[in-house]
């Protein structure tokens, strides 16, 4: 079932000197429950794109279509952001609070628990190492229910070692609460670790030039035990050419 | 068994330290003191001009047992907390008000560079004429000269936040008054605190002038009635109470910055 239809979509930025297209033409569908990654070069525009979905730009012209009318989004940008002024728990409970929903504060604790970070509740974000923010960051963003997540490469600012923990918990995480996710990144293997479907684009102005599906037996792996597997490799070839093609 | 000796020795070291910086500031103090003493007792320097520690110390035991020392500093240390309060107050409201209009920070943007270039004491003469020769007079002097320079500096901290705090609020959909609460006002808390320890100093500026053009009470008031009779004990005296006063309100404002930004 398609989730998320974007059609056409074109944006401009507007300066004084000159006009910027960051994104051109784009067109593709999300479907319910799906994980979907965009891979490009820094400064194609993938970030605008999730600006756009999330509705804090609107496109210059084209359209995007949420298949239900109540959709809840959840944005991960690429660091934390948690506030350092705030526990942990005031933290997570933030979109609850911002969108009068403090009746559903229990999940804040669920997650907390769900994530082994309980006992963090009464701390502050500085007293947490970056993988543990991060993780709060995403219970953050889950604690209002988002229909659809926005993961602005969320793992880019981890050493190797948190990054691949991340990746395993967040798939794991994401499985169970079936969220729609579009993920954007510039690392190949992350993508295709993590994602059912991969789109690349190219550089400024960014376009989809492309988009692979990942085999089924790729999909049902942890992302770190889908680095292994065979199916993997070969993929990761196909987009390296691909990315290079593009390039130059 | 080492390593806790060689901790020891370093504590030692350290103590050690500590106490020869303050012997020598306490040595220099007293150095001073007891240059401006001979100096004056030898007429090198013109007592009716320098005074001496002496004549200002039994200056200040009379007029603390005869109790006309005491509504002066009473009176002057009110005008400059509540100088300090309100300009700080008033400074961090109307950059409150500059954040919440991009119109209206724009507009304000030439008034507020005249303004702070403007010698706040030029106009001394104006505020003494529209408030009359009394305490509001000084006190609007003392909020004067720190208002503007406060709103500048906490207005540039408000803009200075973070845009990606203020995205993950625009992302659950905040207020605009929701954001300056959660994150624009935390977020600038050390630097508001940092304005307060510059505004003690400008209060205390504001309201010796305030007080010279007054000239009915206050230390300022000492100072100018003292040098108008000649009287320079009286001014040394008024002097050195000012420096002590300002002193322990800095240390008191700086006191509070580190308990605020431990909770932080």
């Amino acid at each position: 079932m398609t989730y998320l239809e974007v059609k056409n979509v074109t944006h401009h930025f507007f300066k004084e000197q000159q006009v910027a297209t960051a994104l051109e033409n784009v067109n593709f569908t999300v479907n319910s429950g799906e994980f979907v990654s965009f891979l490009g070069p820094s400064g194609c525009g993938k970030s605008t794109l999730l600006s756009l979905l999330a509705g804090l730009l609107k496109p210059t012209t084209g359209s995007i279509n949420f298949a239900e009318s109540d959709v809840e989004i959840g944005y991960m940008l690429q660091q934390d952001f948690l506030f350092p002024w705030k526990t942990i728990e005031d933290n997570v409970a933030l979109g609850l609070k911002l969108l009068k929903r403090e009746e559903d504060r229990s999940i804040v604790d669920e997650l907390l628990e769900q994530f082994e970070l309980a006992h963090t509740k009464k701390l502050y974000p500085p007293q947490l190492s970056g993988g543990m923010r991060q993780r709060i960051a995403l219970a953050r963003t889950l604690a209002v229910k988002p229909t659809l997540l926005l993961l602005d490469e969320p793992f880019s600012a981890l050493d190797f070692r948190s990054k691949l923990s991340l990746e395993n918990f967040v798939s794991d995480t994401l499985k169970q609460f079936s969220t729609t996710t579009i993920l954007v990144t510039h690392d190949i293997s992350e993508a295709i670790a993590m994602s059912d479907k991969v789109f690349i684009f190219s550089p400024r102005p960014g376009t989809i030039v492309k988009s692979f599906i990942i085999p089924q037996e790729v999909r049902e792996l942890t992302p770190f035990e889908a680095r292994n597997a065979p199916a993997f490799q070969v993929l990761f070839q196909e987009i390296w050419k691909e990315l290079d093609s593009d390039e130059y | 068994m080492n390593i806790e000796q060689l901790q020891q020795q370093y504590n030692e070291k350290r103590r050690r330290e500590k106490r020869k910086i303050f012997s020598f500031q306490i040595l220099l103090l007293v150095g001073l003191l007891l240059f401006w003493e001979v100096t004056t007792h030898f007429r090198i320097l013109d007592p009716l001009i320098f005074s001496s520690p002496r004549a200002v110390g039994s200056l200040f035991i009379t007029k603390i047992t005869d109790g006309t020392l005491f509504p002066h500093i009473a009176i002057t240390l009110f005008e400059t907390v509540v100088g300090f309060i309100l300009g700080t107050l008033l400074g961090t409201l109307l950059a409150i008000s500059l954040w919440s209009s991009k119109t209206f920070a724009n507009v304000m943007d030439p008034y507020l560079v005249v303004l702070n270039a403007m010698p706040k004491v030029a106009i001394g003469p104006m505020i003494l004429v529209v408030f009359g020769p009394n305490m509001l007079a000084v006190l609007v002097m003392g909020v004067l000269i720190s208002v503007i320079i406060s709103t500048i500096v906490i207005f540039s901290a408000f803009q200075q936040v973070n845009e990606n705090y203020i995205k993950v609020m625009q992302l659950f959909r905040a207020s605009k008054y929701e954001t300056f609460r959660h994150v624009i006002l935390p977020a600038s808390t050390p630097t508001i605190i940092s304005t307060l320890k510059v505004n003690v100093g400008l209060s205390w500026v504001g309201v010796i002038v305030g007080e010279f053009l007054v000239s009915s009470s206050g230390l300022g008031y000492l100072i100018i009635s003292g040098f108008q009779v000649f009287n320079f004990t009286l001014v040394f005296l008024a002097l050195l109470i000012i420096i002590v006063l300002a002193t322990i309100m800095y240390k008191g404002v700086e006191l509070i910055e580190r308990k605020v930004l431990e909770k932080q």
